[in-house]
């Protein structure tokens, strides 16, 4: 980090490799697609409370060239602090829902052989 | 309103430490290595066994020929490159057009164990062998699962078997009643069942 300061007037430069200078622009970029272009569809679709399909995220995120990325522990980390609610079984069809009322009785200490 | 609640716990929360885990005695959810005779149809050695056993007999009345019910436990990452069938398997379901609908019920996600802290597993509930308790111990335990995981593991088991849905709370409140009621209960409690 280089301070430059003439006329007494700070300013702070970064040096970057060139390679790296070509990422961060490509890094924002993405950022610039994703703010301009993807945030206030999705923004919109918050605010109406609609659901926005996956496949259609991910149609979206493609089409604007995004990348994503593959992190199982952050994904699951996510999942388990931002659940939901799963109303089908694997074929679409309604689910069944349990109560599960306790009264614990204990057991005969033996098995059947 | 249906309630949501994840499949599974934070990944950090699955597995006991591995330096407080020999307080833990083996129960159901237990990791170990795969028992002899746990092997695929080409005669591969499972990757790894989860314990489907009840908790309260592999105390301290387990004998050693006691039939002990286990399941195939393998790395997701072995499910090839398909990303979208590895997501599914890591969140227990999947999204379409709208709908949350339960995805590869017979799966059940395990976080990565501590002596494999990168690879994430997942036990395929259909798998399943039954082996002696003695076969167990000399396989080994590779990871003690936690009181949490352990609830959220029971709740997806019941969901395969039976295909009922059960809050997270009801599975929480029959093993509190069920520990309460385990006079060979031994190692920490949790906090909810103390």
């Amino acid at each position: 980090m280089i301070e430059v300061g003439p006329y007494g007037r700070s300013r702070t430069a970064v040096v970057v490799a060139p390679q790296h200078y070509d990422e961060l622009e490509a890094a924002f970029e993405e950022m610039r697609e994703f703010k301009d272009r993807l945030l206030p569809m999705f923004q919109a679709a918050a605010r109406e409370q609609l659901t926005l399909p996956s496949e259609l995220y991910l149609l979206l995120t493609k089409s604007a060239g995004l990348e994503l990325n593959s992190d199982w522990r952050a994904l699951t980390q996510f999942l388990a602090e931002h659940p939901v609610a799963t109303t089908r079984d694997e074929n679409g069809n309604p689910i069944a829902t349990a109560s599960l009322t306790t009264s614990y009785v204990g057991e005969l200490d033996e098995d059947l052989e | 309103m249906p309630i949501a609640e994840p499949w599974y716990p934070h990944p950090d929360s699955y597995w006991v430490d591995a330096s407080q885990e020999n307080e833990y005695p083996s129960r159901y959810g237990d990791l170990f290595n795969a028992p002899e005779g746990c092997v695929d149809a080409n005669g591969d050695p499972w990757p790894a066994a989860l314990v489907l056993h009840p908790s309260c007999d592999l105390g301290a009345k387990a004998k050693p020929s006691l039939p002990i019910l286990v399941a195939r436990v393998e790395p997701v990452a072995g499910l090839g490159r398909d990303q979208a069938v590895q997501t599914k398997i890591r969140a227990g379901w999947a999204e379409r057009d709208g709908v949350v609908l339960v995805a590869f019920a017979n799966s059940c996600w395990l976080s990565a164990p501590p002596d494999q802290p990168d690879i994430d597993l997942y036990a395929d509930l259909r798998k399943t062998r039954t082996v002696t308790f003695a076969a167990l111990c000399v396989a080994g335990r590779r990871s003690a699962m936690t009181h949490d995981a352990r609830v959220h593991v029971i709740r997806r088991e019941i969901y395969f078997k039976y295909r009922w849905k059960t809050s997270l709370a009801d599975v929480f409140a029959a093993e509190r009643e069920r520990i309460g009621g385990d006079p060979t209960f031994s190692g920490p409690r949790p906090a909810w069942a103390s």
